[in-house]
C-alpha cells in the first residue's frame, strides 16, 4: 500500500527528494482528498497546491526532513480552507449543535477503537463514509486510509490524541448506525415487495 | 480491527489517479518548479551538508575499531552464553543460566498485566516441553518430575495473581487471559494423555524407579495431577460474566491474524496433511465467528458470546500446535481441536452412513433365509421389515437437519442388523458399492486410505455427539452460560 512505503531516497538534493515524494505519496494524497472533498477535479488541484507549497518552502530556504507528514499537514490545511469556502459546518458549530464536550471522553482509548472496528464490514462502512461530517470523516481516512496512527493524526490535526480517539470512535459509531439503518431499509422494501408480490399472486 | 482496515481500505483503494491524470499533475508541477527553480544558495547549502555529513562518519568509524576488540569479547559473553543456555533441560550446567538469569530477565521487561500472563504462560509451557524432552530421553527421574509438577504450579499460581491484577484495570482482558490460560492446559492434559495411552511413552512408566515400586496403571503422574489442578484453579466457577463481545472480537483478530502468520512460517517445513488440517480448524473458527455475530446482529448476546469464546479457544489451542514443536510430535490436532462439520458435511456423513446400511440390509434379506430355520425366520423378517422405515425416517431427519436424531436412528438399525448378523451366523461380508464418493469430501476420516464402517462411524458419532460433548471446556462454557442466563433472568 502506498501509505505504509516510506522515501527511499538518501539522495541529498532537495530537488530530488521532491520528486521522490511526489512519486511516493501524490496518489495517497489525491485519495485522501478526493475521500474528504467528494469532488475528483477539486482533488487534484488541492494536490497539486500541496506539492507547489512544498516546493515553495523549499525554495524560501527551508528544509524538509519527513516528507509524509508535511505534505499531509499541507493537504489538510487546503481541505480546511476548501471546507470555509463551501461554508461547510464548523467543528465548533457541530459541538455545539450535540452538546459534546470533548474533553469528557477520558476513557476512550485506542482499544476502544479496535473493538468497534472489529464489529464493522470494511466494505459497507466505505459505501457510507460520504455520510459522516467532515469532522469525522477526516479521522477515519486519515486512520483507515492513510494508515496514520493516533500520535500522527492528533500532530497532523492539532489535537490531542484523547480527542483523536473520540472522534474515531464516534465516527464508527456512526458509520454502524448508518449500515443498521440502510439494511433495516432494504428489509423493508425487501418486505413491501414481498406484500406486493403475495397480493398479486392471490 | 485489521480485517475491517483491509476490508475499508481495499474499497478505498478503487480511488484512485489514472495514469493520464497522473501525468498530467507531474507535468504541472514539474513546470512550476520550472518556472521557480531553487535558488542556488539552496543547492549549495544541500551539498556542503553532504560533505559535512561524510567527515563526521569517517571520524566516528576510526574510534568504532578501537573500541572493537574488547566489546567483541563482552558480546560473546552476555550474548552467547544466555543463547546457548535456551536450549538446556534440567540436569544441565547451563540450566540454571535459562531459568535464573534469562527468564528472570525476561520477567522484568514484561510490562503490562497481560504481557505477564502471557509470559507466565510460556513458562509453564516451557517446563512442560522439558518434561517431555527429559521423558524422551529416558532422564525424566520422580524428583524432576516433582520439580517441573512444582514449577507448573508456581507458574500457574503467578499467572492467575497477574489476571487480578489485570482484572482491576480490565475486565475483558483479564477473562480472555483466563480463557488463553486454560485453553494451554488442555492442550498439555491432551498432551499427556496421548502418552499414557501407549505404555512406552506413559510418563508414569518413563519416570525410573516408578516402575519396581508400582505398577502402571496405579501411579497417577505427578505432572498430570498438577496441570489438572492448575487447570481447576483456573477457572472461578463464582465468576459469570464473560469478556464483552467487543472485546472477544478484536482479541480474535488479533489471535488470528498471529495464526495466519504462524501458519505462513511453518509452511515450507509441514506436510500438506498437516497444512490442510490447521487451515480447516481456521476455517472452523471463521465460520463459528460468523456465527457469533449473527446471533449479536439478531439480538442473542448471550449465545453470541459463547459462539466467540469457543472461536477464541480454539484459535489459541491451534496457536500453541502449531508453535509447540512438543505438542506437534505427540499429538494429532484432532485430539486438540476436532473438526467442526458444517452442516452440509454432516448431512453428506449421514447420508453416506444410510446408504450403506441399506446395502447391509438388503444383503442381509437377501441371505438371511439360508441360515436360519424356518421358525426363526419370521420373527426376523417382521424385524427387518422396519428397517426401511428407520431408514426412510432418517433420511427426514437430515433433510430437516435434526443431525441428532438422524445419528440415534442410524445407530439403532446398525445395532438391530449387527444383532441379527450375530444371531444367525450371517457372515457379515459387505459387496464392494460405489455411490459416487466412499468418503464425504472435506473430512478426514481416522483411517485416511479406507472407507471402512469403523471410521466413517466414528466421524459421524463424534459430529452428532457435539449436543453432548463432553470437553470441559464446552461443559463450563455451557454451565457458566446458565448461571448468566438466570442471573440476567433474575
Amino acid at each position: 500500500m502506498e501509505k505504509l512505503r516510506t522515501t527511499a531516497s538518501h539522495s541529498d538534493d532537495p530537488e530530488e527528494r521532491f520528486l521522490t515524494a511526489f512519486a511516493d505519496y501524490s496518489n495517497a494524497l489525491f485519495r485522501h482528498a478526493a475521500l474528504r472533498l467528494r469532488d475528483r477535479e477539486r482533488a487534484i488541484d488541492i494536490v497539486h497546491d500541496t506539492f507547489t507549497k512544498a516546493w515553495s518552502y523549499l525554495r524560501t530556504g527551508h528544509e524538509i526532513e519527513a516528507f509524509r507528514p508535511f505534505l499531509y499537514k499541507v493537504l489538510n490545511n487546503l481541505i480546511i480552507d476548501e471546507y470555509r469556502r463551501r461554508r461547510e459546518t464548523s467543528l465548533d458549530a457541530l459541538l455545539e449543535e450535540e452538546g459534546v464536550d470533548e474533553g469528557d471522553f477520558a476513557e476512550l482509548s485506542e482499544n476502544t477503537v479496535e473493538a468497534l472496528a472489529a464489529t464493522l464490514d470494511g466494505k459497507k462502512a466505505f459505501a457510507v463514509l460520504e455520510t459522516l461530517p467532515d469532522v469525522y470523516r477526516e479521522v477515519v481516512i486519515l486512520r483507515f486510509v492513510d494508515g496514520l496512527g493516533p500520535k500522527e493524526i492528533s500532530e497532523l490535526i492539532e489535537v490531542s490524541e484523547n480527542v483523536v480517539s473520540v472522534r474515531l470512535h464516534r465516527g464508527l459509531k456512526l458509520l454502524r448506525e448508518h449500515i443498521e439503518a440502510e439494511s433495516e431499509a432494504r428489509e423493508e422494501r425487501r418486505k413491501v415487495i414481498g406484500r406486493q408480490a403475495f397480493g398479486r399472486s392471490v | 480491527m485489521k480485517r475491517f482496515q483491509e476490508q475499508f481500505s481495499k474499497q478505498a483503494d478503487s480511488v484512485s489517479l489514472s495514469a493520464s491524470e497522473q501525468q498530467d499533475l507531474r507535468e504541472r508541477v514539474l513546470l512550476y518548479m520550472e518556472y521557480h527553480p531553487l535558488p542556488e544558495a539552496t543547492r549549495a547549502t544541500a551539498s556542503d551538508t553532504a560533505g559535512t555529513t561524510t567527515s563526521v562518519r569517517r571520524h566516528f568509524l576510526a574510534n568504532w575499531y578501537a573500541r572493537g576488540a574488547f566489546g567483541g569479547v563482552l558480546a560473546c559473553l552476555l550474548v552467547l552464553v544466555p543463547i546457548m543456555a535456551e536450549r538446556s533441560l534440567p540436569g544441565d550446567v547451563l540450566y540454571a543460566v535459562k531459568v535464573g538469569f534469562n527468564e528472570e530477565v525476561r520477567s522484568t521487561v514484561t510490562r503490562s498485566p497481560f504481557e505477564r500472563v502471557e509470559w507466565e504462560t510460556e513458562r509453564i509451557s516451557r517446563r512442560l516441553a522439558e518434561a517431555q524432552a527429559l521423558a524422551q530421553a529416558g532422564r525424566l527421574t520422580e524428583v524432576q518430575e516433582e520439580r517441573v509438577a512444582e514449577a507448573v504450579r508456581h507458574h500457574s499460581q503467578s499467572a492467575r495473581a497477574s489476571i487480578e491484577r489485570l482484572r482491576a484495570e480490565d475486565e475483558d482482558e483479564a477473562a480472555m487471559a483466563e480463557i488463553a490460560l486454560v485453553a494451554l492446559f488442555d492442550v498439555h492434559a491432551a498432551v499427556l494423555r496421548a502418552y499414557s495411552t501407549e505404555p512406552e511413552h506413559d510418563m508414569a512408566l518413563l519416570v525410573e524407579g516408578a516402575i519396581a515400586t508400582t505398577t502402571t496403571r496405579e501411579r497417577r503422574s505427578a505432572l498430570a495431577d498438577a496441570i489438572e489442578q492448575s487447570r481447576a484453579e483456573a477457572i472461578d466457577p463464582e465468576r459469570t460474566e464473560r469478556p464483552s463481545y467487543e472485546g472477544l472480537l478484536a482479541r480474535i483478530e488479533i489471535e488470528s491474524a498471529r495464526a495466519s502468520e504462524l501458519l505462513r512460517t511453518i509452511a515450507p517445513l509441514a506436510t500438506e496433511e498437516a497444512m490442510t488440517s490447521i487451515t480447516r480448524r481456521l476455517a472452523d473458527v471463521d465460520r463459528k465467528v460468523q456465527t457469533g455475530i449473527t446471533a449479536y446482529e439478531n439480538g442473542e448476546p448471550v449465545e453470541a458470546r459463547v459462539a466467540l469464546t469457543e472461536a477464541l479457544t480454539t484459535t489459541r489451542k491451534v496457536i500453541t500446535f502449531m508453535s509447540n514443536l512438543e505438542v506437534r510430535n505427540t499429538v494429532d490436532l484432532d485430539m486438540l481441536v476436532p473438526i467442526e462439520y458444517t452442516a452440509e458435511e454432516l448431512a453428506e456423513q449421514l447420508h453416506f452412513k444410510r446408504e450403506r446400511l441399506q446395502v447391509r440390509y438388503e444383503y442381509i434379506e437377501s441371505v438371511v433365509a439360508e441360515y436360519v430355520e424356518a421358525e426363526d425366520l419370521v420373527e426376523i423378517e417382521e424385524v427387518l421389515a422396519e428397517v426401511p422405515t428407520q431408514l426412510a425416517q432418517a433420511a427426514q431427519y437430515i433433510e430437516e437437519e435434526s443431525f441428532e436424531a438422524a445419528g440415534i436412528v442410524l445407530a439403532d438399525v446398525d445395532e438391530l442388523l449387527s444383532a441379527i448378523v450375530q444371531q444367525a451366523d450371517i457372515p457379515d461380508r459387505l459387496p464392494e458399492f460405489e455411490i459416487g464418493t466412499t468418503t464425504p469430501t472435506n473430512v478426514e476420516p481416522a483411517s485416511a486410505t479406507t472407507s471402512t464402517a469403523t471410521s466413517s462411524d466414528a466421524d459421524v458419532d463424534a459430529a452428532t455427539s457435539t449436543a453432548t460433548t463432553t470437553d470441559r471446556t464446552g461443559e463450563n462454557a455451557t454451565s457458566t452460560e446458565a448461571r448468566a442466563t438466570s442471573t440476567e433472568a433474575g
